[in-house]
């Protein structure tokens, strides 16, 4: 009697994975990677910004420090002490010195128009044309 | 060696390490698994970090944009002598610190020399200088620690209107009391834990609150008047031995505060060594009996009841007139005086005769519209009301006594509103110092508000008083010296008498000199006083100088033309009015 051949399909192949196994593993080592990845950045990041912290500190005393000593030395006090120590003698003009201009006067000083070659030219002629065709 | 004894201390090896094992795993079971609240506590405690992060307070600009006061970061320096002591490095310490801080020699060794203390506080609020330069030398045992000291980077100037704040950061004096609500920040809080080297771990941060910075105060204060002010205060103490001096400037038509300088004065940096004589701002807390200065508000009571008219003549009684029985004199006898004269003369026996054509009651009424006897209501802390009875408790003496400035005691802030009111069609305006307040985020929290508190004189009276108060600065008047070339100058001069235990002292003077310029069209006002000055003690020599040079050169600064703001002259018999020209003029210089 001929020996049975045995049925190959029906031979156990060892212990096989089910793919929804598979998937949770994958799934569980990708979140433990991202963790371990995001635990790291957020690490870096916080480092960064606690340093960035330390940094505007210190700038930040350093303009104040700055700009409390710019203060002094705009005093007039102080300004006053410079210009002596350099035989400076600076005063206020006096009347004489002052022409004062009414406000019906000041349409002649229209801003200035510059030539080509940029010098200014202060144009009250502009001021003659104006008033013409506003006639 | 058999066999069976090689086993024996095998196992004895293997049996003791498996015992130590064991013992460490209880013990760390115990650890992980027991209460062990002590221990967590300490761990806690130990890794704990809070930190609270000042901003210290706003700061204060004047109108010019100038910063007058603000807050520093500075480190309070500690010193660890135990640890310095047990490295043996004390004399290196010391004297680092001694170089860097610029400390007293032999300070910083005392400091660190004891032996048995862990904390010592070497130097407080240390600037940013000099903590960096320590930081950079890495000294054991010097630990710095984050503390904020306002700064005053004008020294002494303007010290009576800023004020101080003290350590704590709590404004102690002027606008730093006044606006402390303002200019008082909140502190930031940061709780977290440390790492082994005390550092913060920003991802263990528990709390983060940010800190919020105070508001910024804006003053009606110009420093460069403030400066012309101080300036000319100074010399005139120097020259004539005085005891002190103060001014005070206003603008007439708004009540803007320019300028307020007292003297003696003091650096609020260092408010800790200042003596408290020199700390009193004299503008709003030191009352005086004013003298001469007075007899504006009784002609101008006068004149708005119609009691008299400027040509209304009074007989001066040659310098001596006796009323109830007691003398009243004049400095220089005269005969009769038409009204405006006994005001250019400033006749006390012809003002008298004025206060008693004018009566009691009306007088007091005028004398508070005016605003004697009560606060001006300026942003200072401090302000004295001065004194001025009620006409039914005045003695029978008091009606001809008050209209020349005695029997009545007034502060400087009070007289400078009233010579405004005066200049300003008679409008008596709440004196202003705050211009407003802003906050971090560039909003304002508070505007400062000209603010017209009373009318006591009508236009015509205002009109009448500006210009024979104009006449006492031209020959012949009180006030020659008080002149400024090319303005109409109005004022009046002041002497009078300090009460020194009771009785008035004849060599203790209080010379002044209240004004306004220009006459037609006032712009400022300016009071000039100054305290027992010696030599010469009379208003027109004393102060009316004082007043000259410091309005000839705010003219200047502020560019006030000799006709006023409002109306300006430009060529001959040509005018402008203000409805002319609504924006500012400008100059070429």
């Amino acid at each position: 009697m001929p020996r049975k051949k045995p049925n190959r399909r029906k031979e156990d192949n060892g212990a096989q994975l089910h793919a929804p196994m598979i998937a949770v593993l994958v799934l569980l080592a990708v979140i433990f990677v991202s963790f371990l990845y995001l635990g790291g950045r957020c690490e870096n990041l916080g480092s960064r910004i606690k340093a960035m912290e330390i940094d505007i500190e210190s700038i930040h005393v350093r303009v104040l420090t700055e700009e409390m000593k710019w203060e002094r030395m705009k005093s007039p006090k102080v300004i006053r002490v410079y210009l002596n120590k350099h035989d400076l003698d600076m005063s206020w003009p006096g009347n004489e010195r002052i022409y004062r201009i009414p406000m019906n006067k000041r349409r002649a000083f229209d801003p200035p128009e510059a030539q080509p070659d940029g010098t200014p030219v202060y144009n009250l002629a502009r001021q003659d044309r104006r008033e013409t065709r506003y006639d | 060696m058999t066999d069976r004894k090689l086993i024996w201390r095998l196992s004895l090896v293997v049996g003791v390490t498996c015992l130590a094992w064991c013992g460490l795993g209880v013990r760390l079971a115990a650890l992980h698994l027991g209460s062990n609240e002590r221990l967590k506590e300490r761990v806690r405690r130990i890794r704990h970090y809070e930190k609270q992060i000042l901003v210290g307070r706003g700061l204060i600009y004047d109108a010019e944009n100038m910063c007058l006061a603000g807050t520093l970061k500075t480190k309070d320096i500690i010193v660890d002598p135990k640890r310095i002591l047990d490295q043996g490095r004390m004399q290196a310490v010391a004297s680092a610190l001694t170089r860097v801080l610029d400390l007293k020699p032999g300070h910083a060794m005392k400091k660190i020399n004891r032996p048995t203390r862990r904390f010592e506080y070497l130097e407080r609020y240390v600037h940013a200088d000099e903590f960096e330069r320590l930081a950079r030398m890495n000294l054991p045992g010097v630990i710095m620690r984050d503390s904020t000291a306002r700064y005053y980077p004008h020294e002494s100037m303007l010290c009576h209107v800023i004020g101080f704040s003290n350590l704590e950061g709590n404004g102690c004096a002027g606008v730093e009391l006044k606006m402390d609500r303002y200019l008082r920040g909140q502190p930031g809080q940061r709780i977290s834990q440390r790492d082994g080297r005390g550092r913060e771990i920003y991802s263990q941060r528990l709390l983060g609150v940010e800190p919020r910075k105070g508001c910024n105060v804006y003053l009606t204060i110009n420093m460069n008047v403030q400066y012309l002010v101080e300036k000319a205060l100074l010399a005139a103490v120097n020259e004539h031995n005085a005891k002190g001096a103060w001014a005070v400037v206003q603008e007439v038509k708004t009540g803007r505060i320019l300028a307020m300088a007292s003297l003696p004065q003091y650096d609020p940096n260092i408010y800790r060594k200042s003596h408290e004589d020199e700390m009193l701002n004299r503008v709003i807390g030191y009352t005086y009996e004013p003298g001469s200065t007075m007899k504006a508000a009784v002609f101008a009571a006068a004149f708005n009841e119609g009691v008299i008219s400027e040509h209304t003549v009074f007989n001066c009684e040659y310098g001596t007139w006796y009323y109830r029985g007691r003398p009243l004199r004049d400095y220089h006898p005269y005969g009769n005086l038409s009204a405006a004269d006994v005001l250019k003369k400033s006749s006390n026996i012809g003002t008298a005769k004025i206060a008693l054509l004018l009566g009691p009651a009306r007088l007091e009424r005028y004398l508070r519209d005016f605003g004697m006897g009560r606060r001006c209501g300026i942003d200072l802390p401090g302000e004295e009301a001065g004194i001025l009875w009620p006409h039914r408790k005045w003695d029978s003496l008091m009606i001809t006594r008050i209209p020349i400035g005695h029997s009545i005691a007034v502060t400087s802030l009070q007289m400078v509103c009233m010579y405004s009111a005066i200049a300003n069609d008679g409008y008596l305006m709440k004196p202003l110092l705050v211009d407003r307040v802003v906050n971090d985020q560039g909003e304002r929290v508070y505007q400062g508000e000209s603010e017209v508190v009373a009318r006591p004189i009508g236009l015509e009276t205002s009109r009448m008083m500006r210009r024979l108060l104009g006449r006492v600065t031209e020959d012949g008047g009180t006030a020659r010296r008080a002149r400024v070339d090319g303005y109409d100058v109005a004022g009046k001069t002041g002497t009078s008498e300090k009460i020194i235990d009771g009785r008035y002292a004849r060599h203790a003077n209080i010379a002044s000199f209240a004004g306004f310029l220009p006459a037609g069209n006032p712009e400022i006002a300016i009071l000039v006083v100054v305290d027992e000055p010696h030599k010469f003690h009379t208003g027109g020599r004393v102060a009316a100088p004082v007043f000259q040079e410091i309005a000839a050169q705010l003219v200047q600064c502020l560019t006030i033309p000799p006709e006023g703001r409002d109306s300006v002259v430009f060529s001959e018999g040509e005018q402008l009015t203000r409805s002319d020209a609504e924006t500012p003029i400008f100059e070429v210089q």
